[in-house]
């Protein structure tokens, strides 16, 4: 009974798998398979000459909706007269400095396999927008396209800012950054991140943009953004590093203090309180990503720096410094603060502080050892600067300061001042205030006078400090110069 | 083992079964060639169009666009609109998505309305109009596409050009529409649909009818948006009157003689004519805006464009006063006691020359009576504010001097009952809208 059983599936399956043993044309044509397609035009082969051939990346601009990370929201497309100008900016100051520093088999390796350009932002419920994402490592969106204009170095900014940050994604998510890296700030992250923004924090415009970079800078995030999570955080830091330059960077801890209301902490000298903690962070995350960028990928952060930084001065030229300052120009004062500045001259400095200490030292009756805060070279009219030396009273509130204004007449030849102080001098209440304080900074003011200058920017002095810093250096001494912010 | 012989049985046939092979060829040919064919299709049609293609948009906020598109065979087109008549050149291509898809896949003018940045073109942020640039093809015949949004839902709908000069003429045929319907003086406008007398609303900015007719004693509004192709108004929804439906009045002039616009609906000639009475007055409206002067801000009613009179908007010239941004009457919230009156606000306040109206206010069988009790300030002189101001005291009493005094019907224009325009009752020749400040 067994056997006759055996024998009975030995033959059904023999049944079953004769029956079966049909072929299938497996050789249909696939109709419509192969993607989109369309007449090439003069811009598909511009991407493929500089993208998709070297680098075998797709850069995909006519309009698919299936691309957006978000597909539910009202985008537009890119405008197609902008696509070439963007993607070769893009090339240039992202894809070639990364080939000059880690060659080109490294961004054929690493990059994204696609780009996707749309001509709008993405607009999220919470009141934000969305400028790019990444996913995976595979591709780019990169949105709100339609306003680039190359002449517009922070919109170029902002899209190379995207780039390194979305390709510090990547990075990221091949290698993982140390975890001491989250460590740093590891309760300041948050998910409404987004409400830190200019006017969120008071009515009076001085103290909403304390309170406001207090919220990022001040606990030691870069963006507002680097506060929505670690991830963010890090690459956030990498691409400011990369596309501010370093200039900037060392200008936000600079200007790290504590404040009191509207005014910086300090003693009776006017010597501020720095904000010493979210100092330190940031320049802990800083050394994170310098030691990230080297240990992982073998990439020296400053070379790449340097590179991304004379890419982007290359692509968007700054004019120089002199044509950008004057009356009714682009810039009207320097500001010069030596507790917010790191690199002024020594011949500078000495000058200054010789001021500062004889003027705190001063007759206690009339000036009641007022400090000098601040100076600052006004260009606001033809033919003459105005040297302000703010100094403020150590025995009154915080705030209680004087401007003390001293005019030397120019004449601008190329860029190239002499200044010989004005006789007679004004004598509104500012020239009077000048008149309290003149005999106790005789160093400051013979600093300038009868001196021949130089204006240019300083970014030989402060690499990639242009539109940062504007500096006056004098013409026979190269070694004695100041500078300071726009 | 009857059983197991069953067992076997069921077994075997199921062995044989399994394994029959179904030779047929689907009969109407393989999915996706058909559907590349018809995208080659749909792309030879609008290619084959001599003179271009008109279009005519709604977007879901239902802001009405008229465009004249070219396609060529190189997935290239060229359009102009309406709101844009320089003609650009940008790119499309036909794609099968859930349905056979046009796709407008490079900015373009068509983009414009579409964008969500509203510094780009306006409309509201992150959504622009509520318009598309990707479009499903519902149904096409040769001269006409029918297309629908896919992501907004906006309506599409394509006419072949017949003529160069057709083409040339696409966006004038509009304004030839709108003077036409402005042609007729009166607020109040009559034409009789399928013998059933008809109420019409024309809105040719908006590019909007509306047909109201009384149906066992209730007034029955339907409404739709148009677009216009030559002299033919052609309706974006069929609308249902009795038994007519209407899908287009064609051959749209004004009949100077007649005082009238004369059209045709469905082979039938038709007459919209001058009315000076409402097909069916809202008896309770004069008071029911009476009252709610009182709750809206300030107490008070404003009009953006003030009075419209004997066919000329603006007919006060408000235009010409410099700052001017509202007509307003109010109550004594704006000016004390138990007064009210008519008043311009005029860069951000309130100034003379005004009037005050008699009270108590005088509302007979629906109808509100305005009796003009006091002038204040100068309304003699050249100055703009004066002159606006004496022309509008005219139009809203009917006169200069205290006492005088004009009828006027208020109709509500929205369902929140917050919305009016109020038609003089003599002639139905004047009329201002009133909205909340």
């Amino acid at each position: 009974m067994k056997k006759k059983l055996l024998l009975s599936i030995v033959a059904l399956a023999t049944i079953f798998l004769a029956g079966c043993s049909k072929k299938d044309d497996l050789s249909a044509n696939l109709v419509g398979l192969g993607g989109d397609t369309w007449t090439k035009g003069p811009i598909d082969e511009w991407i493929s000459t500089n993208y998709t051939t070297p680098y075998n990346i797709e850069v995909k601009y006519k309009w698919d909706r299936s691309e957006l990370g978000e597909i539910y929201k009202n985008v537009v497309p890119v405008k197609e007269e902008l696509v070439v100008p963007i993607m070769d900016i893009i090339k240039k100051t992202w894809i070639d400095p990364y080939v000059a520093v880690k060659g080109a088999n490294f961004m054929k390796t690493y990059t994204q396999k696609q780009f996707y350009l749309a001509g709008s932002p993405s607009y999220n419920s919470n009141g934000t927008i969305t400028l790019g994402t990444a996913e995976a490592g595979r591709k780019i969106v990169l949105l709100d396209l339609n306003t680039f204009n190359p002449a517009n170095k922070p919109a170029v900014k902002q899209i190379l800012h995207t780039m390194h940050h979305e390709f510090g994604h990547i990075l990221n998510q091949n290698i993982a950054v140390t975890p001491d890296y989250q460590r740093i700030t590891p309760s300041d992250y948050t998910a409404t991140w987004f409400n830190i923004f200019r006017g969120a924090y008071s009515s009076t415009a001085a103290l909403d943009k304390i309170l406001y970079e207090n919220d990022f800078w001040g606990k030691g995030f870069v963006t507002p953004y680097s506060r929505s999570n670690k991830d963010d955080d890090f690459v956030e830091t990498l691409s400011t590093l990369l596309e501010g330059g370093a200039a900037n960077f060392d200008n936000i801890i600079n200007n790290l203090f504590v404040y009191d209301g509207l005014y910086i902490k300090r003693n009776g000298k006017g010597v501020y309180e720095q904000n010493t903690d979210a100092r330190s962070k940031l320049l802990r995350k800083k050394a994170i990503v310098i030691s990230y960028m080297k240990d992982s990928w073998g990439i020296d952060l400053a070379d790449l720096q340097t590179r991304t930084q004379a890419a982007i001065e290359a692509q968007s030229p700054t004019a120089d410094f002199n044509s950008l300052l004057g009356p009714g120009k682009t810039y009207g004062t320097i500001t010069v603060n030596p507790q917010k500045l790191t690199g002024l001259s020594a011949k500078f400095l000495t000058a200054y502080n010789t001021a500062n200490t004889t003027l705190q030292a001063g007759n206690p009756q009339t000036n009641k050892g007022y400090y000098i805060d601040n100076i600052s070279l006004i260009f606001t009219a033809a033919n003459k600067v105005t040297l302000r030396v703010n100094f403020m009273d150590p025995t009154a509130a915080l705030g209680v300061g004087f401007n003390g204004d001293f005019d030397y007449n120019i004449n601008n030849v190329n860029g190239t001042i002499t200044m010989t102080y004005a006789n007679p001098q004004p004598t509104t209440v500012t020239y009077g205030n000048a008149r309290v304080i003149e005999t106790y900074i005789p160093t400051l003011l013979a600093y300038f006078n009868n001196q021949q200058f130089s204006i240019r920017w300083v970014d030989d002095i402060v690499p990639q400090s242009k539109s940062i810093f504007g500096g006056l250096v004098k013409t026979t001494d190269p070694t004695s110069y100041l500078f300071g912010t726009l | 083992m009857m059983k197991k012989n069953l067992l076997y049985i069921l077994l075997l046939s199921l062995a044989f079964g399994s394994c029959k092979k179904d030779p047929t060829e689907p009969l109407i040919g393989n999915t996706d060639e058909r559907l590349s064919a018809t995208l080659a299709e749909y792309q030879a049609q609008l290619v084959g169009a001599q003179f271009g293609w008109k279009g005519y948009l709604l977007t879901d906020n239902e802001t009405p666009a008229t465009f004249l598109f070219n396609f060529n065979d190189k997935n290239r087109i060229t359009m102009a609109a309406d709101y844009r008549t320089t003609s650009a050149e940008s790119s499309y291509r036909l794609k099968a998505l859930q349905k056979p898809t046009l796709l407008f896949d490079s900015y373009s003018t068509l983009h414009l309305i579409a964008d969500p940045t509203s510094s780009v073109f306006g409309g509201t942020t992150a959504a622009g109009y509520y318009s598309d640039f990707e479009f499903a093809f519902l149904s096409s015949s040769t001269d006409t596409i029918k297309l629908e949004g896919t992501f907004n839902k906006s309506k599409l709908i394509l006419i072949r050009s017949k003529s160069a000069a057709e083409s040339d003429a696409i966006f004038t045929v509009l304004n030839n529409v709108a003077t036409t319907a402005s042609k007729i003086r009166t607020y109040f406008k009559r034409t009789t649909i399928g013998g059933i007398e008809c109420e019409v609303k024309w809105d040719p900015a908006a590019q909007i009818l509306a047909f109201s007719y009384l149906d066992n004693g209730n007034l029955k509004t339907v409404t739709s948006h148009y677009y216009v192709s030559g002299t033919f108004v052609t309706l974006y929804e069929p609308l249902v009157i009795g038994t007519t439906t209407v899908k287009q009045i064609s051959d749209v002039v004004y009949d100077a003689a007649a005082l009238a616009v004369s059209g045709n609906i469905n082979g039938s000639a038709i007459q919209i004519k001058e009315a000076i009475t409402p097909l069916k007055l809202d008896m309770g409206a004069a008071q029911r805006w009476y009252n709610q002067m009182f709750a809206n801000s300030n107490g008070t009613w404003v009009s953006d464009k003030a009075f419209h009179a004997n066919g000329v908007d603006d007919f006060c010239n408000f235009k010409n006063v410099v700052g001017y941004q509202t007509l307003w009457y109010a109550g004594p919230t704006v000016f004390g006691g138990t007064s009210e009156g008519l008043i311009a606000f005029v860069n951000n306040a309130l100034g003379a020359p005004y009037t005050l109206s008699r009270n108590p206010f005088g509302i007979n069988s629906g109808i509100a009576r305005f009796t003009l009790g006091t002038n204040v300030g100068t309304f003699t002189g050249t100055t703009a504010i004066a002159q606006a101001m004496t022309a509008a005291r005219a139009i809203l009493y009917g006169g200069a001097t205290v006492g005088s005094a004009q009828d006027w019907y208020l109709i509500p224009t929205s369902d929140t009952g917050k919305n009016y325009d109020m038609v003089r009752v003599s002639d139905a020749q004047a009329w201002i809208s009133w909205r909340p400040r």
